[in-house]
């Protein structure tokens, strides 16, 4: 063989690149290998999935498969299940072929490729000598028998891809007809299969071309009112929707949209109600539009033989949570000038709006009040979540005065776009401004209302009675126009009194009248008494700066120099006007000037009826407890006295029996002690003067026989015979003559 | 709650007291309702009534609660849920605006306030049961003197307002004032042509009864 002839042993690969190539074709083995098992694996898990779906088609909708393994598997989503299981099956084919597998060393490689390329054995002999140390020439000898081209390149390129393809061609091709089918199964309605069976049962013949319409699959679009912000969603063939209510739905399937009909039922305690739903026709089938309900609701969709539900659980939209956090607790203030913080908390579940401070000022007492609602510290959100309200509140500018009421609130909107839509709010603070009068004062005990004294004539009575005595006073004798005048002057000092009463217990809560201290005497109760009327005094000073009240007879005016003297002589000055007044018509009463007492009368009736509408106080505190009489209110009471028999009384002695009586035993004391019978004569005729006039008289002839030393027995007979006047009987007597 | 003789516990008329306003405005009412229902009804009574607050579970145990003031009215939150609770248990609360204007902080707060525990306050039929219960009212709720008096909103309310399930009265409000109208000592009925308390007596039977 000449050198020409064959090629020379430098076209041959070297026996470094001999065992190269073999361990680049070990790794394309291993490959070829891994891919047959993944191919296998993916094979199961999709027969798994064919299974599980013609399952569905085949079993009836109503108790499918997949439902059965949901309630099984509960809480388990119900799409998830089956890739589940796939998955499972392919891991378990992957186990199995690992488990099997045996490694490819570099010399399996060798005799792969010596199978397909036959060397005599000379490349597995270079692998296996790569770690024994060969001469370098048997190597090369070696090499040039393996006859490996020099040029780079797998070797047995061609050999390895007949190999992969015939590995790998059975596993393909059931993973291909696999995903076939699958699609193919997907175009197959649920329960397809059942009711093709349930019609041949009841179409003779086994016809099913009139056969109803198949509620299958269906898919349902969720859009969220715009206001909240949250995406659109899509839902597979689920049985439950959950959306915030107001959320638009549509569900859609395949089918024919006339055959359809869909009522929707409203479930809850305080609604129950239904209304039929609208089924369209569709680009590829049927859908129906509806809105999540407030409350929660079941949408049927039915054709002529078969039906679902869909139920709807609306998710509230929540009112924001709002949280006074200043002022913390509720307060009552001493001054009405200065300024608090107001600081809030708010909260939203999908966006806040707007946060206000609200502001209830009430004024007022008794039965007039005024309030008004003032917003405060608006602030706008940008629909964040949360957030904090902040205000400066200032009294002075707010016009608060003593005894006003404030009500103080946070208020949050959401962006629900209702109008009636509720406010989120905090809870209420009440802060009050304290009156001057409770200054001094740290639990207010309310006395109980003073027990009105009935006897007591009203001012206006009164003035009606001295306004009849002067118009009769032309027409009566002087003594009795006195006489008169003088018993209403006694009635005009009690009201007198009763108004200083009030004064009084104003003025220092003690309610004892007319005991007015002098100027300089140390007691002071802001008035004092001059000429018998009562002037605001000032101190120690003596001077009396209220007009009229120095000049004796001038009525004090409620709005004389109001503003130079205390609140309490203020409020008092109605009082003291009626009381001044009274006291000049009480004079004049006296005097039995019934003319002069109008006037000051009228002055003392428009007093009373100003302080009447001037102010009423009415203290918080215990409410005085009325204890009804249940018995005396039904007429059910008992005597509660003796239970024992009654018996008749006896007869009221007669007087003239008793004056006999006694007369009969002061004749007798007479004869025994003369002194003794004569003073029971006296007493006995003081005591007859009134009732027996004539005995009286007889017996005053008695006593002066008995001065006189002589004898009173005739008298004595005539006076008895006063006193038991004889009877004339009927008929004559028998010695007379007729 | 005691228990009579006949083992029947006698009604026992409770004021509601709630923080926000002037609850107790009216001392002499309750005194004055149940001389009313003692004097025409053969109801075992208690002679005395009771304050009662309203965050309090102690409310669950009185049938009719009643409920007044000048000043607005803001339910704590235990209020509104003793509240809540109370109507649910079968209550019935009367809540009289003593100021008698629609356009006062009594009337906009406490509506406000059952709208949001309760339910909105609708017109009572002047034909409901409420007005024969025991006395016959063919006009319905009775006018008092107090609504045209020169306060309030000058006007005479022909309707109560209520909150109602099935038919029955949960929540009655009354822009009337009887609060004022009964606010005196039972004693003064004597000098009284008609007495103006007879409403009174069937709101009483009616929460009793029904």
């Amino acid at each position: 063989m000449s050198a020409t002839s064959r090629p020379g042993i430098d076209s041959f690969a070297s026996p470094s690149e001999v065992r190269d190539r073999v361990g680049q074709l070990r790794v394309r083995l291993m490959w070829v290998r891994v891919g047959r098992t993944l191919l296998s694996s993916m094979a199961a898990g999709l027969l798994t999935l064919l299974v599980l779906r013609v399952a569905l088609r085949v079993l009836p909708s109503g108790a499918s498969a997949e439902r059965v393994a949901t309630s099984v598997v509960s809480g388990f989503p119900t799409l998830t299940l089956p890739y589940v299981l796939a998955a499972i099956a392919a891991g378990l084919v992957w186990w199995w072929h690992a488990a099997r597998w045996e490694a490819i060393t570099a010399v399996r490689a060798a005799l792969w490729y010596e199978e397909h390329h036959p060397a005599n054995h000379a490349v597995v002999t270079l692998v296996e000598a790569a770690r024994e140390r060969l001469a370098p020439e048997v190597e090369r000898r070696l090499a040039a028998a393996a006859a490996l081209p020099a040029s780079p390149g797998l070797p047995a390129g061609d050999a390895l891809q007949r190999a992969m393809w015939h590995t790998w061609r059975t596993p393909l091709a059931m993973v291909a007809a696999l995903t076939a089918a699958l699609l193919l199964v997907a175009r197959v309605p649920e329960g397809t299969v059942a009711r093709l069976l349930t019609a041949a049962q009841s179409v003779p013949g086994g016809n099913v071309a009139g056969s109803p319409a198949a509620l299958g699959a269906w898919s349902i679009e969720v859009v969220p009112p715009a206001y909240s912000g949250l995406p659109a969603r899509t839902l597979g063939d689920s049985s439950t929707v959950e959306a915030l209510a107001g959320s638009r739905i549509r569900l859609f399937g395949r089918g024919r949209a006339q055959e359809l009909s869909a009522m929707l039922t409203i479930r809850s305690d305080s609604v129950r109600a239904s209304s039929s739903l609208t089924v369209d026709a569709a680009s590829d089938g049927w859908q129906l539009r509806t809105a999540m309900p407030s409350h929660p609701a079941v949408v049927r969709l039915a054709s002529s033989s078969d039906s679902r539900l869909l139920v709807l659980v609306p998710r509230a939209d929540s009112l924001p949570q709002v949280r006074l956090t200043a002022p913390l607790r509720d307060s009552v203030y001493r001054d009405t000038t200065g300024s608090i913080t107001l600081t809030a908390e708010v909260r939203d579940d999908l966006g806040l709006a707007s946060a206000v401070f609200e502001l209830i000022l009430t004024s007022g007492s008794g039965e007039r009040y005024s309030a008004k609602t003032i917003a405060l510290g608006a602030r706008r959100f940008q629909s964040e979540r949360s957030g904090v309200l902040t205000y400066r509140l200032s009294f002075d500018q707010l016009g608060v005065a003593p005894g006003d009421v404030m009500h103080l609130r946070a208020v949050a909107r959401d962006a629900h776009p209702a109008a009636a839509r509720e406010a989120g709010v905090s809870e209420t603070r009440s802060l009050r401004f304290a009156r001057a009068e409770e200054y001094d004062s740290v639990a207010v005990e309310a006395a109980p209302p003073p027990v009105v004294d009935s006897s007591l004539l009203s001012q206006r009575m009164l003035l009606d009675l001295t306004e009849k005595l002067e118009a009769r006073r032309p027409r009566i004798a002087r003594e009795l126009l006195v006489s008169e005048a003088r018993k209403l002057a006694l009635e005009q000092a009690r009201i007198r009194r009763a108004v200083s009463a009030v004064v009084y217990q104003r003025l220092s809560g003690d309610g004892q009248s007319e005991h007015v201290h002098y100027e300089g005497d140390g007691h002071d109760h802001g008035i004092t008494l001059q000429d018998g009327k009562l002037v605001p005094s000032f101190g120690g000073s003596g001077q009396n700066v209220m007009p009229g009240a120095t000049v004796p007879g001038a009525p004090v005016r409620a709005n004389d120099n109001a503003t130079d003297e205390s609140p309490i002589i203020a409020v008092n000055r109605p009082l003291l006007e009626a009381y001044n007044a009274m006291w000049d018509a009480g004079r004049a009463l006296e005097l039995g000037d019934t003319r002069a007492a109008i006037a000051p009368m009228r002055l003392a009736l428009a007093a009373i009826q100003r302080a009447r509408a001037a102010e009423r106080v009415y203290l918080r505190g215990r409410v005085r407890a009325v204890v009804v009489d249940l018995a005396r209110v039904r007429l059910v009471g008992r005597d509660t006295g003796s239970s024992a028999r009654r018996v008749p009384g006896e007869a009221v002695p007669d007087p003239v029996r008793i004056a006999d009586a006694r007369l009969l035993r002061a004749a007798e004391e007479l004869q025994v002690d003369p002194v003794a019978g004569r003073d029971s004569l006296m007493v006995l005729r003081l005591d007859a003067i009134t009732a027996a006039p004539a005995f009286a008289r007889a017996l005053e002839v008695v006593l002066v026989a008995l001065a006189k030393g002589g004898d009173a027995t005739d008298a004595l007979v005539r006076a008895r015979r006063t006193l038991t006047q004889p009877r004339a009987e009927g008929g004559v007597s028998a010695w007379s003559v007729p | 709650m005691e228990r009579t003789m006949t083992g029947v516990s006698p009604f026992v008329f409770a004021t509601a007291q709630y923080e926000s306003g002037d609850w107790d405005s009216a001392p002499s009412l309750p005194g004055n309702l149940i001389d009313s229902v003692a004097r025409y009804t053969s109801l075992a009574v208690a002679p005395q009534g009771i304050a009662v607050p309203l965050a309090s579970d102690d409310a669950l145990r009185y049938p009719l609660l009643f409920l007044t003031g000048h000043l607005p009215v803001r339910f704590t939150p235990q209020e509104g849920r003793v509240l809540q609770r109370y109507i649910a248990r079968g209550g019935l609360l009367f809540i009289d605006d003593h100021n008698h204007d629609v356009d006062g902080a009594f009337h906009k707060t406490a509506t406000e306030e059952i709208r949001r525990l309760i339910a909105p306050l609708t017109p009572l039929p002047n034909k409901h049961a409420l007005y024969s219960a025991f006395f016959t009212f063919e006009d319905g709720p009775p006018t008092t003197s107090h609504e045209l008096n020169g306060w309030g909103d000058n006007l005479v309310h022909e309707q109560l307002l209520a909150v109602r399930a099935n038919d029955r009265i949960q929540v009655l409000y009354s822009n009337k004032d009887y609060s004022s109208e009964w606010n005196f000592h039972p004693d003064n009925k004597r000098f009284m042509g008609v007495d103006p308390t007879r409403f009174g007596v069937n709101l009483v039977v009616y929460a009793l009864t029904h």
